[in-house]
């Protein structure tokens, strides 16, 4: 007999306790394919987490070695003078940690050092977890980072020598002396070695007599300008004229008491302009003149004399070390006249050299470590 | 006893239908995501880590270091640790070493090498146990003599015994010195994964080990010489000393199930350039 209830089952109680029963298989077969893409789709993001945990891992130590490499790179070549201990540079948000570690210290001859960098970045995401880098490299201080080649070297069209009381005004004669006058008494390396007397950059027209202009040669002349002058020094006029370039005074104000520090010390001195020194301005070290050097009456001076250029060098001055000149522009003639004394003194030019040494990367000693 | 109609049981089974479709489906592309993502995530990261090894392994290798460059092999020489001479007593030098001797290993060293003021290299084929390198107090104390600060590092200055008499030039106080690995790296039939390329390294004569596997056939090496722009395939001669970069070319491929479109593979190709930080 046909009925139209031919299916049958127990009721399941309502939610509310009454109404229709309710039968079926669709929710618990959905509730265990829910389940199982619930468990897929959680590996998978596992497996995409991890993935992107470590590919964020490498970024970060690429970070790190990146900012190790500027770190060294910087503190190798970023304009200083000596060698610090430590520093550290904040790099593209991670820091760079450089120290250095003296290896050989012999006397008289260049040192030794090794530089460690230490590059630390980490991911602002997870910056519980920073990455760290280190490079080193060996490094040599320069002791001499510049060849003497005169007692007074300009790099004018016409340097002019005049061995007579040129203006009626002064009674001496000049003396210039590229042959040194130290001794051993001053410095190891004392009457070790003699220079030009005048190194010209063209100079054209010299007027000289032997007895007051000597060196060896006394005069070397047709070198050229101030290209030719940086060449021949090996000076970097653009690093040392550089504000960024650390010196111990700049400028005249608080000029230093020459009386008081230590005898032993050579500051490095830098005026960023032209300079008309006297005798208020004497003193000894690593005299650096942006623009025209012109000493007055009076100046004495130990060391070294760098400067833009020079014009006249007439004035009842002395220079034991050497004048430099030329390293800015090419003027049109420099003198030298009446009563200038310069001369070559290889110990205090040494001296003076020694505050501008520098650390210079060793070739083929960059190693990571590990 | 109350049941269901035949519509109402009709209706239901068309819904499951529906639904279980519908489910089933999703199922599905997510399971070929996640097995995607595995592969991707496999042959990623197989080129990373072999990617980053061997950048760290050559670059560091410095001037007249390549014996070897071709395309699917190259013999270099591995600095395994790099110093400056600090003090020489006798046949033996003293030196301070930048990396220590921690990753060396002695089966791996294959000789050590000096570079004179010139820059110039010269390289000594020896053992580990005969340059018997030993650190500690009596080198520290040597260097100290010629002016090194020891103090906290006594431990990374090293002795290399009997090597300045048994080399020409001599070495001298300031000279770079290592100890070198004679380090192969070869592409050839993985032994791991049939039908793909394989990594192969280890020292030169030695039977190599496979570093990576999974490779296609276009992996290699190519080479850039100093002064120069292009990638060569091959080096040989005096312009082995020239060589300042290394490419390394690779696709890497690995095989899943099939996807809805009948493809079954996953490709990842990389060329990564490593600059010889030691030629700069």
């Amino acid at each position: 007999m046909c009925t139209d209830r031919f299916l049958t089952a127990e009721p399941a109680p309502s939610p509310a306790g009454g109404g229709e029963p309710q039968g079926g298989f669709a929710l618990a077969v959905v509730m265990v394919l829910l389940f199982a893409i619930g468990v897929a789709g959680a590996t998978g993001y596992q497996i995409v987490s991890q993935e992107a945990q470590l590919s964020i891992q490498v970024q970060e130590a690429n970070q790190a070695m990146t900012l190790a490499q500027a770190g060294l790179y910087r503190f190798l070549g970023e304009p200083t003078r000596g060698v610090r201990d430590s520093v550290q540079y904040s790099l593209d948000g991670g820091t760079a940690t450089v120290t250095t570690r003296l290896i050989k210290d012999v006397e008289g001859e260049e040192k030794i050092y090794s530089v460690r960098s230490v590059g630390n970045f980490a991911d602002p995401r997870y910056s519980n977890t920073p990455a760290e880098r280190t490079v080193t490299q060996v490094a040599i201080q320069r002791q001499m980072p510049f060849t003497p080649i005169g007692a007074v070297a300009s790099t004018a069209v016409d340097s002019y020598y005049y061995n007579s009381n040129y203006t009626s005004s002064r009674s001496l004669w000049p003396v210039v002396q590229g042959n040194d006058i130290s001794s051993a008494a001053d410095c190891s390396e004392g009457g070790s070695l003699d220079v030009d007397g005048f190194w010209a950059g063209y100079g054209h027209t010299i007027y000289f007599d032997a007895d007051s202009l000597t060196g060896t040669p006394v005069v070397a002349s047709g070198q050229g300008g101030p290209g030719a002058i940086a060449a021949a020094t090996g000076l970097d006029w653009s690093l040392l004229t550089d504000t960024e370039y650390p010196v111990d005074q700049e400028g005249t104000l608080g000029w230093p008491d020459f009386g008081a520090i230590p005898s032993d010390s050579f500051p490095v001195i830098r005026i960023n302009g032209s300079f008309y020194p006297g005798s208020t301005f004497s003193g000894r070290g690593v005299l650096i003149v942006r623009d025209r050097f012109r000493p007055a009456d009076g100046f004495d001076w130990d060391g070294l004399i760098l400067a833009g250029y020079s014009d006249y060098l007439y004035a009842r001055m002395t220079i034991r070390g050497a004048l430099l000149t030329g390293f800015g522009a090419t003027i049109s003639v420099t003198w030298v006249y009446d009563e200038a004394r310069i001369y070559f003194h290889y110990c205090n030019v040494l001296e003076a050299a020694r505050q501008l040494t520098y650390l210079e990367p060793v070739d083929n000693s960059w190693a990571e470590l590990f | 006893m109350a049941g269901f109609t035949l519509i109402e049981a009709l209706v239901a089974v068309t819904l499951s239908a529906i639904l279980v479709t519908l489910v089933t489906t999703v199922f599905f592309a997510q399971n070929q995501f996640y097995s995607e993502a595995t592969l991707r995530s496999h042959v990623q990261e197989n080129a990373r880590s072999v990617t980053q090894f061997v950048t760290s392994e050559l670059q560091s290798a410095g001037t007249e270091a390549f014996q070897l460059a071709e395309n699917r092999q190259l013999r270099v020489r591995k600095p395994l640790a790099l110093g400056i001479v600090c003090a020489i007593a006798g046949d033996d030098v003293h030196a301070y070493l930048l990396q220590g001797s921690e990753n060396v290993v002695g089966n791996d060293v294959a000789g050590w090498g000096v570079r004179d003021t010139t820059g110039a290299w010269a390289y000594y084929t020896d053992t580990w146990s005969n340059l018997n390198v030993s650190s500690g107090s009596s080198s520290a104390f040597r260097c100290e003599n010629s002016g090194a600060d020891t103090v906290g590092a006594t431990a990374d200055f090293f002795r290399l015994r009997n090597v300045k008499n048994s080399s020409e030039p001599k070495p001298e106080v300031g000279w770079v010195v290592m100890v070198y690995q004679d380090l192969h790296y070869q592409f050839s039939a993985s032994a791991l994964e049939t039908g793909t390329i394989g990594l192969y390294r280890g020292n030169y004569g030695d039977t190599l080990v496979e570093l990576s596997t999974g490779m296609t056939a276009n992996a290699g090496f190519r080479y850039r010489l100093a002064g120069d722009t292009t990638f060569l395939a091959t080096v040989t001669g005096t312009q082995l000393d020239s060589i300042e970069a290394v490419r390394l070319t690779a696709t890497a491929e690995s095989t899943g199930q099939l996807d809805r479109t009948g493809d079954n593979t996953y490709s990842y190709g990389w060329t990564a350039d490593i600059l010889l930080k030691n030629v700069h």
